[in-house]
């Protein structure tokens, strides 16, 4: 089986080693402590799951190269992410394939977790098991006898200390010597029968090696007493409820707010630069170029970087506490109804702030049925840049009426793209045959305080990854887009001519039968056009092109109102009615403008066919709302 | 009987303290006999250690009817109902 541009395969001469474990078994914090958070997140080739690839820490050396694989519990995948662990150790990926691997076990679950380890040795890889969580073992006076899991598992076995990195030095001496001259093969499915016998097994052994008398029994159950304690409250009907809004709440708030004032430093920034730009070549190209071109289209990237740091920040947070799996448990019900689990809830959510971070966020689900079902709602879900649009909409509705009633009819709105995007994951649900990730068994691990080194790596990697890897597609959209509003009229001095005469002026008179139907003429149909960049740029464009000049914002939307109130089409008719603006709400509520969200379910997806599938479906059926809407009030006589 | 149905048998009281847990054990335990139903979900209960002669606590279940809670060797699992209903128990300690 191929999994892609596999030409991409780098050689190195240094020892391969992957990094193994369950999920939650402090695999992460380890594969930190060994490259010192020095590497880069990859996806698995033809994948859309990522993994991370890094060499040693200087410190130790340069001779190895480490994997930090997905989390699975077993070498017979039953997710996307199980899937990718078992490719990237048995198939050549862009490195190569790992020469060795260190199986990583969770100490306080040790019987659990030997399963793997066990199903591990008999695929005959070199390898070295570690036992993490040992600070925890250790403040309750617990000791694990290495030398009876070394000589069971007939392999070298090593405490390992997350907290103080005690253990890291002699990890590196064995994975140095360990022996890659044997060929590991793929693992032999057990019976039910064999399942049951190494299950039994692997709990007795991990009974021998844990417990010398019934106290330490009891030891290790004072490790699970506390997060016992909390989740008394926080899996509560109702407190657990109350708590998990809360929580979502600050989470969502802090990517609204704290992300804002970095964002608008961004825009200024940059809107600074293509200003500076623009007064060194007047009404020259070459300026436009590198200042509404270049520069904006960089600025198009750049301004999202602050909200998907800060939701992958605080996803880290909440993943690491080990609250995120209880999150998903709480709200999981709700979801089920739509073919989906409780994990999609971070990505729905975060849809509301903007649709790019929000598609990024479903990597967080192992069921590739449920990412791509999430991915396709994530877009009807109201985002902020929709705000500006449904702001002067709305205002025009609700000119001489109290602030109260358009605040009511957002709300709705608000609402209603929640509804959509219901709909649109239970049309999806239908339509989907269901994959084999798609149960629900969700293991809710130890509370433990969050390892800020690791969560920060892990937020800035998925950052960069974004910047690196999303940016171009959207930085050429954006490049694009300004070549259709700029050309062939370059030369023209006023913004109003240039934009009718451009191309995408040209399209929206062409396309302009397509809009009559929606009660508005061409010059809508730039803004919508326009609009494709970034859904706010609706109302700077209907600025444009109904000439309104003040610069204040304020002011700027008074103008653009009674210009609105007051244009009309080339036979007399008013443009802006309420059938016409109901449409348009209708049309932005739906419709999927962005170009930046287009590219990026395309790097979510890695499929064109479904970025452009959701992209020409959305547009078709906001159009035919919008449509049957503005004619059916039109038909009882709303004008 | 089949651990959904015990589950919806059991007391629906809120999640539990496992020490209070403790002093209510005949009204929440069952002993996995076996697995039944799709393969896939039997095999990765094995892989989250569960095995026929494992004894389950019912702990309760999560809002608006959500997955069911269920602790055993210092393990909480959430489990669906359609999950729940490939473990077939017997329930342990009746009073």
């Amino acid at each position: 089986m191929s999994y892609g541009n596999l030409s991409k395969t780098k050689s190195t001469t240094k020892k391969i080693v992957a990094l193994v474990g369950a999920p939650n078994s402090g695999k992460t914090t380890l594969y930190n402590w060994l490259t010192d958070s020095k590497f880069s997140t990859v996806n698995y080739p033809g994948a859309t799951v990522e993994y991370s690839l890094g060499g040693l820490a200087p410190r130790f050396g340069d001779d190895l190269e480490l994997m930090d694989t997905p989390g699975t519990y077993s070498l017979h995948p039953k997710s996307a992410d199980e899937e990718v662990t078992i490719k990237a150790l048995f198939e050549k990926t862009f490195l190569s394939q790992p020469q060795g691997v260190v199986v990583v076990v969770d100490g306080t679950q040790l019987g659990r977790h030997l399963f793997l380890a066990e199903q591990m040795r008999e695929t005959g890889f070199p390898m070295v098991l570690v036992v993490t969580m040992s600070d925890l073992l250790k403040k309750q006076g617990l000791e694990i006898d290495l030398n009876l899991l070394s000589e069971k598992m007939n392999c070298k076995v090593i405490f390992f200390d997350g907290v103080l990195g005690a253990g890291l030095t002699q990890l590196i001496t064995e994975l140095r010597s360990l022996d890659v001259s044997k060929q590991p093969h793929l693992h032999q499915i057990w019976d039910a029968k064999t399942s049951e016998q190494k299950s039994e097994a692997c709990e007795k052994l991990a009974n021998q090696a844990l417990f010398k008398t019934e106290q330490d029994r009891q030891k290790l159950n004072n490790i699970f007493q506390k997060t016992s304690n909390i989740d008394r409250t926080l899996l509560h009907p109702i407190l657990g409820l109350l708590f998990f809004f809360l929580i979502m709440a600050t989470l969502f708030s802090g990517i609204y707010w704290v992300a804002s004032p970095i964002m608008d430093g961004v825009d200024y920034g940059l809107g600074w630069l293509g200003e500076k730009v623009m007064e060194l070549g007047p009404n020259t190209l070459w300026a436009d170029f590198l200042s509404h071109g270049l520069i904006a289209s960089f600025s198009a990237v750049l301004v999202f970087v602050p909200q998907i740091f800060i939701l992958f920040l605080g996803i880290g947070i909440l993943e690491s506490s080990g609250y995120l799996a209880r999150a998903a448990t709480l709200i999981d019900r709700p979801f089920s109804k739509l073919g989906l689990s409780g994990r999609s809830f971070v990505p729905v959510l975060s849809g509301f702030a903007c649709a790019v971070p929000a598609l990024m966020a479903t990597r967080n689900i192992p069921s590739r049925r449920d990412r791509w079902i999430t991915n396709f709602m994530i877009p009807l879900m109201s985002c902020s840049a929709r705000l500006p649009v449904y702001a002067l909409l709305l205002g025009f509705l609700f000119q001489e009426e109290p602030v109260w009633k358009a605040g009511l009819a957002l709300a709705g709105l608000y609402f209603a793209s929640l509804f959509m995007g219901a709909v649109a994951a239970g049309v999806l649900n239908r339509l989907i045959p269901k994959d084999k990730g798609s149960f629900f068994m969700m293991e809710l691990p130890l509370y433990r305080r969050p390892r800020w080194t690791v969560v920060l790596t892990q937020s800035v990697s998925r950052t960069k990854s974004f910047v690196v890897k999303a940016g171009p597609i959207i930085f050429i959209l954006a490049v694009v887009l300004w070549a259709g509003t700029t050309f062939p009229n370059y030369q023209a001095v006023d913004d109003q001519e240039k934009v009718e005469s451009s191309y995408a002026g040209q399209v929206g008179r062409v396309f302009e039968p397509l809009f009559e139907p929606m009660g508005v003429d061409w010059r809508v149909g730039i803004g919508l056009i326009s609009a494709f960049a970034a859904r706010e740029v609706f109302v700077s464009s209907m600025a444009v092109v109904f000439q309104v000049t003040s610069e204040d914002e304020a002011s700027q939307q008074k103008s653009l109102l009674e210009k609105m109130s007051t244009a009309e089409n080339s036979r007399g008719e008013k443009i802006f009615t309420v059938s016409s603006v109901l449409g348009l709400i209708i049309f932005f509520m739906i419709a999927l403008q962005c170009i930046s969200t287009v590219g990026m379910a395309f790097r979510e997806s890695n499929s064109w066919a479904f970025a452009l599938g959701q992209l020409v479906s959305f547009n078709l059926i906001a159009y035919g709302l919008a449509v049957a809407v503005v004619q059916g009030l039109r038909a009882i006589g709303v004008s | 009987m089949l651990l959904s149905e015990f589950a919806l048998q059991s007391r629906k009281g809120s999640f539990q303290n496992l020490s209070e847990a403790d002093n209510k054990r005949q009204q929440g335990l069952a002993l996995i006999q076996s697995f039944c139903g799709d393969p896939l979900i039997c095999d990765r209960l094995y892989e989250l250690g569960l095995r026929p002669g494992i004894i389950l606590e019912f702990l309760g279940r999560a809002p608006f009817k959500g997955p069911f809670l269920f602790h055993y060797r210092n393990t909480v699992l959430a489990l669906r109902p359609a999950e729940a209903a490939c473990v077939v128990v017997s329930q342990q300690g009746a009073t």
